[in-house]
Formats: structure tokens, sequence, C-alpha cells
């Protein structure tokens, strides 16, 4: 407890010691100065979140091909069923189950990067406490984690990585604590930077993610008539008294407007900066649209300007989130719909990196609270358990599937409660191998992911060096 | 509801439902013109002015007041007319008000309010082109009352609570008849319907606009505070929203489910529960309209959608709780109030319900008055299998309603009811961290009102509002009490506090009748609009625990959820053009009523405290107000009052005092 009030209280001094000197920019390029950003990006790192809120139905995004196992699923998935003739053909480098696969028709784009071995499947995710077999399950014998079906709280649990912990803490706001022991050292505003609000993946010790939505950023403008008394002193004034109000709420209100003060204009400039992509992003065809395209350019632009956000060698975590998933009804089109904006956005993300010659130290990775039942109700499904993720970067060992494929077929033996799939590989396997190449210690991974002992791998080999 | 006092024909009887008037003119309209006090012969007050040299044609123009009420119990609104005042060469260009209280304000009709007691001389002075003035005065007698039982911070910050912002008017009534009788004459309004509103009222209107025109309209000039500030609540915890696809159009589908929370929110939560279980919209959003029994066949399952979430998250909650809202604990762990096989049943109970139009598959026809009517069953497709939910046995043979109405009674007598609705509906209106106690004392409310019945809301929003925490928590608990202002109660109330006017959108045709025009699109409020929150998770969660001061001392802040870095300055901004321009874009009229605040702007103090009390309920520390005096001070010279008033308010509005309601 000391320690974390020490650190918060030395982190919140930063900004404040910033404003004081009048340029926030200038003490970060002091900052940025000391770890030669602009010479050494080797060392720079970004993990990117990419969180398909709602419950993504990722059985039919990977899909059986092989003949037997099709009509398997086909039976399993009635009318949601993907046509075996329509799928995109994937052959994975390594994988072998006796299984031909292939992804949703309307992602092309994510057939052709894992071809090209940028992107991986990592099957069968999900929360768990430790492995559980369908007879445990049904008996009451193994440990079930909580709440599996309710989306608030397995949006938490897998954002903490954490199915039982109640500490609070999601992983990638403990993977920024551990990173930057000191938070001088941390990249601006935060290492965490979200582009989709307040999310629990992002909370650590010293506070949770700065928000920088896709639209960007603004400072407040004072100027309300022209000719006035400094409006911004009397504001800087209002939110000082804030910070030292008995009332916490005030307190915590008071912190916000402070940090937005203090960053806002930092952030904006730099954005200023920000290269055009020869990549567009989709968005601008009717067909095309969706949330996460513009989030990911965000980010994009963001990478493109660590420097002057002293993150040139940083590490950096960046949150984004496209919801719709949570597809009861009118499934077939809503799915397809949100996969094809999934596909050409993840297309277009790693162009951009791409461009700004980054590809290789940026990863981003997909994650859903859950998958989906595999039965389906009137033209819908409903709040499944494990579900396949996506991975894509330079630095992922792509084209191959990691984990174990679960059979989709009616009343299959790894499934419980009438079609939802019990996971084979635990999220804190999946998130510890992206810890680890983010810079994770093995310390560090055994304190931020504790239920990973439970489980025989400890990395799940998808990640190079 | 000040406009309403010209056109009113039986001025007494409604005014009485609104101000308790000990007397009231018959007439109901008094007037006064300038010959009759003393004015000589008609051009007795005429002046020159300005040194200009007038034409010897030119008359002096001849003021006349008409007012619809001279006496009257404080606080009492008069609303002057001087448009009968006249010019012989019809040129009068302005007009001024004193109204003899310290207060000025300028335009041909006004409406003023008297707050203390005492005989006033109102004076208007009309001024045409030429700069030839006339005036005409009429006493008004403010008779005292009752005294004023509540203090006027007490009484502002109870209006904070119960309505979309509390204004002048409202505090000093508040204050003379006390917290019970003023929710008593609430529940006693008849509830201003939506749905009638929309499409009549707002021709031409495209969709969702004519829906959103109407709520800001009610929001901020509709009489039944209580009701439709306890639906706006409701509507945060009962989540429908118009940016789910089929949900877009007609509008009359949200509206429809608004209307249930506005006419069944203080009534009984069994029926509530109902209403909202059958309405269109809520079937379309949690896909139970159309929800077909399982086949077997084909492995097709029962919908689970509104199974899930009417018990996570509309009445019971994931765990066990106490009384007190916290949770209940067996070997150190909560219990979860239901199962999955339990999710599974309640789905099959829900199946055979649609559109009452004569067909189960015809859920693609939403025209016309079926929207908004309960849906129907179809029992050819309701699975009358035999059920168990939470323990509860539901016979084979059961038809789609009696297995609806046995599931309802179960999930509205389950005993979390009380605290989990209570504690999120104390956190909607008062306060984001009540105490165990203070939930308790509402759940046993909920749990029976004194009479024996359980789920009587106007109980439970009684209990809520006169709890001790509610009124005192500001003192008993300063550090932890109170809530944040979410974004969408801070427009109504800034435009409660100042009376704003709306106007018409003159660019579109469409929409020519006069309304706020605010749509809620705006990034700066996080698009937050009634019933369009991005998820039946609503905007903000209730247990959501920011980092920072709050996480590290265990509390919850539910709408910081949406209060972040680089939202509040959008927020702000959007704000203070509100406060200080009138409007918002191209579309968003609402012109601010600042006569009181300009005059007595004279007087900064006052004004500082006046502004404390309709927009903080006092709450503003001496430090704040210091600051703004010094900025006041320093403004004196640059700008003009008007100017100077709006900046203070967007000053307020922008500070962390003011954030929190408390």
């Amino acid at each position: 407890m000391t320690d974390h009030k020490m650190s918060r209280r030395h982190f919140l001094r930063l900004p404040l010691a910033a404003a004081i000197g009048g340029s926030p920019v200038l003490s970060m390029m002091m900052r940025a100065g000391t770890v030669q950003a602009a010479d050494a990006p080797g060392d720079y790192k970004a993990l990117v979140c990419i969180f398909l809120a709602g419950g993504n139905d990722s059985f039919n995004m990977v899909v059986p091909r092989s003949s037997a196992a099709h009509s398997a699923y086909a039976l399993a998935r009635q009318q949601l069923a993907v046509p075996r003739d329509r799928l995109l053909a994937i052959a994975p480098t390594t994988y072998d189950d006796g299984v031909a696969y292939g992804l949703h028709p309307s992602m092309p784009e994510a057939q052709q990067l894992f071809s090209q071995k940028r992107l991986a499947v990592i099957a069968n995710t999900g929360m768990l406490v430790e492995p559980l077999t369908k007879a445990e399950y049904e008996q009451d014998a193994g440990r079930v984690p909580p709440q599996l079906f309710s989306h608030s709280d397995q949006q938490r649990s897998w954002m903490r990585a954490n199915a039982v912990g109640s500490q609070g803490l999601g992983w990638a706001g403990a993977l920024a604590d551990r990173i930057y022991p000191d938070a001088a050292q941390a990249p601006l505003p935060s290492p965490n930077i979200t582009v989709a609000g307040a999310n629990p993946w992002q909370v650590g010790l010293r506070g949770s993610a700065y928000d920088i939505p896709a639209w960007g950023v603004q400072e407040l403008e004072f100027e309300w008539h022209e000719g006035g008394y400094k409006t911004d002193q009397a504001y800087r004034d209002l939110f000082a008294l804030g910070l030292k109000h008995g009332n916490r709420l005030v307190q915590q209100d008071a912190a916000l407007q402070q940090r937005s003060m203090d960053y806002s204009k930092l952030i904006k400039e730099a954005l200023d900066t920000a290269p055009e992509f020869a990549t567009p992003f989709p968005g601008k065809k009717r067909e095309e649209r969706g949330a996460l395209g513009k989030q990911l350019r965000m980010v994009a632009k963001l990478i493109a300007v660590r420097d002057r956000l002293g993150a040139g060698t940083g590490r950096q975590l960046f949150f984004v989130r496209f919801g719709g998933w949570d597809t009861h009804d009118n499934q077939v089109d809503k799915h397809a719909q949100r996969l094809l904006h999934l596909s050409k956005s993840l297309d277009a993300f790693y162009a951009a990196l791409a461009e700004l010659g980054v590809e290789n130290q940026v990863t981003a990775f997909t994650a859903s609270e859950f998958g989906r039942s595999l039965t389906p109700n009137n033209n819908g499904t409903d709040h499944g358990w494990g579900g396949h993720s996506l991975v894509m970067g330079g630095a992922v060992r792509g084209g191959d599937i990691y984990g174990i494929m679960p059979r989709i077929e009616r009343n299959s033996p790894d499934a419980v409660e009438d079609g939802r799939i019990i996971p084979t590989t635990s999220v804190e396997q999946y998130a510890a191998t992206l810890a680890r190449w983010f810079g994770l210690d093995e310390a560090g991974i055994d304190a931020v992911f504790p239920n990973l002992g439970n489980f025989s791998r400890r990395d799940l080999g998808f990640m190079a060096g | 509801m000040n406009i309403t006092f010209r056109s009113l024909s039986l001025p007494c009887l409604l005014l009485a439902s609104v101000f308790v008037l000990s007397g009231c003119n018959s007439g109901g309209a008094v007037s006064a013109k300038s010959s009759s006090i003393g004015a000589k012969s008609g051009v007795g007050s005429a002046k020159r002015v300005g040194g200009k040299s007038l034409t010897a044609r030119n008359r002096t123009p001849v003021a006349r007041i008409k007012a619809d009420i001279s006496t009257g119990e404080a606080p009492l609104a008069v609303a002057f007319d001087g448009a009968d005042s006249t010019d012989p060469e019809q040129r009068i260009v302005g007009y001024q008000w004193d109204f003899g209280d310290g207060i000025k304000a300028t335009g041909r009709r006004i409406t003023h309010t008297y707050v203390d007691e005492g005989r006033f001389t109102a004076t208007l002075t009309v001024t045409d082109d030429q700069g030839l003035t006339g005036t005409a005065t009429l006493v008004i007698q403010v008779t005292g009352t009752a005294a004023a039982k509540i203090d006027s911070n007490d009484a502002a910050r109870f209006l904070a609570q119960a309505t979309f912002g509390p204004r002048l008017e409202d505090i000093e009534r508040l204050r003379r008849i006390g917290y019970e009788a003023w929710i008593d004459d609430q529940f006693a309004l008849p509830p201003t319907s939506h749905l009638q509103r929309v499409g009549a009222q707002t021709p031409g209107a495209e969709g969702q606009h004519g829906r959103l025109d109407v709520w800001w309209d009610i929001a901020v000039n509709g009489d039944d505070q209580l009701r439709q500030r306890v639906a706006f609540a409701l509507s945060e915890i009962m989540v429908v929203s118009d940016r789910a696809n089929r949900l877009e159009d007609p509008a009359d589908l949200v509206t429809g489910y608004y209307e249930v929370l506005v006419q069944h929110g203080l009534g009984h939560f069994r029926d509530l529960l109902e209403q909202v279980t059958l309405n269109p919209a809520m079937g379309i959003y949690l896909s139970m309209l159309g929800n077909d029994k399982p086949d077997p066949e084909t492995g097709r399952r029962a919908d689970e959608n509104y199974a899930r979430e009417v018990l996570q998250l509309f009445t019971i909650g994931l765990v066990e709780l106490n009384q007190d809202g916290t949770p209940k604990l067996v070997d150190g762990k909560p219990v979860p109030t239901y199962t999955q096989a339990d999710i599974e049943n309640l789905a099959r109970v829900f199946t055979g319900w649609s559109f009452d139009n004569g067909g189960f598959d015809k859920q693609w026809v939403k025209k016309g008055a079926v929207v908004t009517r309960p849906m129907v069953p179809y029992d050819e497709h309701h699975d009358s299998g035999e059920k168990v939910v939470m323990g509860t046995h539901f016979p084979a043979g059961q038809s789609a309603r009696e297995d609806l109405a046995m599931a309802l009674d179960l999930i509205a007598n389950h005993p979390n009811v009380g605290p989990f609705i209570g504690r999120q509906l104390i956190q909607r209106l008062v306060t984001s961290n009540p105490s165990p106690e203070y939930v308790a004392r509402v759940a046993a409310v909920f749990n029976d009102n004194g009479a024996g019945e359980r789920g009587d809301m106007k109980a439970v929003v009684k209990a809520i509002l006169l709890d001790p925490e509610a009124r005192q928590g500001h003192i008993d608990r300063a550090d932890t009490f109170g809530k944040l202002r979410e974004p969408l109660l801070r427009v109504s109330h800034l435009w409660r506090a100042f009376h704003a006017q709306g106007g018409r959108m003159p660019d579109d045709p469409a929409e020519r009748y006069t309304a706020f025009h605010f749509h809620g699109y705006s990034d700066g409020f996080r698009q937050q609009a009634p019933l369009r929150a991005p998820t039946v998770f609503n905007w903000f969660l209730p247990d959501y625990r920011p980092a920072g001061v709050l996480k590290d001392a265990g509390l919850v802040g539910p709408e910081f959820q949406i209060d972040t870095e680089s939202q509040l300055p959008r927020m702000y901004e959007a704000l203070t053009t509100l406060a200080t321009k009138d409007g918002l874009d191209d579309e968003t009229v609402a012109k601010l009523s600042l006569d009181r605040e300009i005059g007595l702007i004279a007087t900064p103090e006052k004004l500082i405290d006046h502004l404390n009390l309709v927009l903080m309920s006092g709450a503003m520390s001496t430090e704040m107000r210091q600051v703004l005096l010094d900025y006041e001070q320093r403004n004196r010279e640059a700008l003009n009052e008007e100017q100077r008033v709006r900046n203070l308010i967007a000053l307020i509005i922008t500070s962390p005092e003011y954030a929190v309601q408390r």
C-alpha cells in the first residue's frame, strides 16, 4: 500500500512539473532523448487488444472444411452453418488434427494474412482456473469459474486474465506497472492508451488507461467572449481546489480534469504530425462500415508519433473495442458483416504498420468474453464459453493454429450446457505468451497470471523471439 | 410552465396545484396604464434622451402593463405583458422592466418570480426609435406564507435529486410546503405522455428526432418532474436502446417503451416488470419477441437473452444479497442466484410471444399501434413442457400467459429485488455509495410499504428521498456523499435553472416546430440521449470503480465510466457553448432567460450566492466563491453584464465542485 501510494504520488508529480515548467512537450522530449528514441526503434513494442464485445461466434469464423467434420458442424449449427464450398481454405503449417479448416467467406484478407504467416489462430481459449473435463464440470468436481455466461463478468475476467481473481487489476495495467517500475520512465500520457473508453484490461496500480478516442483529442477552449479576463486561470484555480477537496468524488473529477489539461495539448500536437497512410481503413463504403477501422487508424497514428510521447523505444498497450457480437438474433447477416469489417480492418492495420516499418514490433490480438452456443435459437445463438482468437503481426508465428480445435457437432463431447464448448486453453496461457514477448520476465508472469501454473504449457509458442 | 399562465382559462384551479396560492384574482388579468398612476395627460413622462433633436411630429409612447396576477403568496410568478403599450408613430423599440425587487429585465412579455414577500412596484419603460420614453407602474403584493420550513440549500439539494434540475421558484415553494407534501403533489399529477406527443407535436420530424424533442421538452418544462426523473432512472436500469438496428424505426417503438416507464414506474413493481417484459421494443431489444419453442429435431433452443438479462440486470442480479445490498457469503464466497439450467428453463418460459398483429411470424410488420401494444402469446409456439426455475416447478401444459405470470411472480418476489433495485435507484437519484443501512431501509419499504404491500414504487421513491442519508449525507458522510452528474443531466439542469426556451429549426422545413432540437449526436455528450445506451449494460455499470482516489478508498463512481480525459474537454466545450451562446450547433436552440441573474450582477456576491443555490445546492466552498468573485471583478471592464453572467455560469458548471451532485 505504501509503495503504491508513493509511486502514484510520484507519477502525479510529473505532469504537474511539466505544466509548471510551461511545456509538457519539453519535458517529454528530454525524456525521449535519454532513450534515443529516434535512432533506436528496435526495442519498441506494442500490444493491441481488439476486444470483440458481446461474444464472437468464432465457431463460424474458423470452420471445419473436411467433408465429415463439416457435415457434423452443419447438423449442429443448422441454419447458421456456413456452406462448405464457401469457406476460405487455410493450410496450417504444423497443426494437424486430421480436419481441414477454412475461414468465414467474408474474411479473404484474413485468409491472405494467414497464408503470409502474419496471422495465427489460437483455438478454443476461455476462462479456466485449471484444465477441466466435461465429466468434471457435470459432476461439479473441478473448479468452474463463476458467472460464466454473463457479459459483464466475463469481460472483466478476461481482461484481468484471472477467472477467480478479485485483485482488480487488468493484465495490461499489471504489465505496465512491472515494465515501468519507475513511472518517470514510462511513455506519456501512459503506457496504456484506450481508443474505446474505460476498460478493466488497463487498470494498474498507477491508474487506468488514458483515453484517446478515434476522433482525436481537443483542448478546452476558453475564449467564450472576446477580451475577457483569463478564464483558463480561473478554471485551473477551480480544479486545483477540487484536488484538495474533502469529497472523494470531487477529488476524482479534479484529478481527471488535471490529467486532461496536462496532456491534451501534447497529444493533439503530436497527432498533428502523424502521416496520412497510403492504405485506406475500411468504413467509407456502407457495406464495410464498422467501429474498428477508425479506431485502429488512431492506434496506427499514435504509433507513428510515439517519439513525441516518449515511447520511441518504449512499450505501449492499446485497447480498441468493436461491439455488436451478441448475436441472439439475425446472426447470419450481423456476424458476416462484422467479420468482414474485422478482416478488412486487420489488413489495413497491418499495411499501416508496414508503412511505418514497425510491423514486427506491434502485435494485435482479438479477445471476446466468450464464444457462443453451437445450437441456434430461432436465428441466433446464446452465450457460450470457449472460442477462437486471432493474433496478427510480424512477430507472430503465423499461418498456423495453436491449441486444440474442439469437435463442433450436436452433443459434442467437448461441450456442456447444451452446446457450450469447454475451453482447452486458458486465457492466462494466451495472455502470458503475449506478455512474455512484450518483455515481462518469468517472475512477473507468475505474479500477473496466478493460475498459469495449473496448466502444462506456459507458452503457446505463437510468438517468435 | 410560465407560459401557461397567460393562456389559462381557469387560472385559479390550475395555479393552485402548482403554487398553492392563497388569493387569486378572479379576473385573472390585471392591467395598469400610464395615465392612471400620475402621469400627466398621456405625455407626462416623456423625456428627451441623448441630446438628439426631435422632430416636432414625434410624440411620446404610452406604456401599459398587463399582468396575469397581482397578488399572491411567495414565490409568486407574474407574467408581465407590455404589448398593449402604444406609440402614435408605432415605433416602440424597447421594453425595460424594473420589477421593484432589485431585478431588471428587457422584453415585451416576461415572467418574473417574486421570491420574497412585500409590496413591489413594477415599472415598465417603453422607448421609441427617437429615444422618447413612457412609463407605467403596477403594484404587486406578495404575501407571506407559512414560514419556510426548509433551508434553501436543503430544498435545492432535494430537487437536484428528485427533478431534472432545481429552479428558484420550485425551491421557494418546496421550502414552504415541505418534502413530503411536495412528493405527494408530484405523485398526484397526471403522467405526461411522451407517446401522445411524438408525431402529433413534432410534425415532419424524422424518427428519433421527434422523440428526443418531446423528451427534452418534458424533462425541462414538464410538471410531473419526479415521475419523469424516476422514469429516466429506470431507463438506465431496464435498458432499451434505439441504437439497435431494429429499433431505429419507427420511433414509436422505443417511445412506447419509455411510456411504460412513465406510466408504471411509480406503480407496483410486479406490474412494471410485466409491462417491461411484454413491451415489443424490449421484445425486439432482448429478442423475446419471436422466441420460438425448442425443436428437438433440429436442436433449436429457446433464446436465452431476455431470461438472462431480466434476472442479471433488471431484478435480482448475479448473487444473493442481504437486505442491505451486500452479498451473502457462504464459506467466504458469494452465492449465485441462478444456474445456467435456470436460464435455459426460464428461456423456455419466455417462448411464444410476438406482436399483437395476428401472427407469430409477422415479426417484421412493425407499423402503427401494434408497436406499442404489449406482445401477445401464440401458444402453438410456446414450450408447454415442465420447467424448473430457481427451485420452482412449472407444471407441464401451462399456457404462455400462465407460465409468464408464474415466472414474473417468482422473480418479483425474490428477496434480492428490494436491495438490488433500491440501491440502483439510490445511485441514480442520490448517491453512488449509499451505506448498507440506507439500502436496507429502502429495501424494507420495497418489501412492505407499511400496508403489507410489496413493490410499491411510490413508497420506495419516497423512502429514497426522505431517508436521513439523502437529506443529511452531505454533512454526515461529506467525504463520500453524492454522485457525478452525468452529461445529460448537466444539460437538463442548466436549461431548467435558467428557464431555457427552444426555437425553430430554420433550415429544416420538416422540423419547424419549437423545441430544443438537441439530439444528443454531439460527441461531447458521448452521444448520451434517453434510450440510446451502447448496450443493455447502460453507459456505465453500477459498480464501476475508476482508478484513483475512489478505487483506493473502495468506492464506486458509475458515471466516471463515460467521463474520461478526452471526453471531458469535449463535453465541457459543449456545456460552455450552451451556457454562453444559447445553442450548441446548427440545430440546438436553447435561449437562457438570465434576467434575474443580470439584475443581480451589480452585487456579484448576491449573484454568486444565487448561482450557488440553483446550480450547487449551496455546496460551493468559500475558496471557490472567492475565485469566482475575483474573476468577476477582473472582467468588469472587459465584458458586458450578460457576458459576465454567462461566463460565471460556464465556469461553475465546468468545476469539480459542481461536477458532483452533493
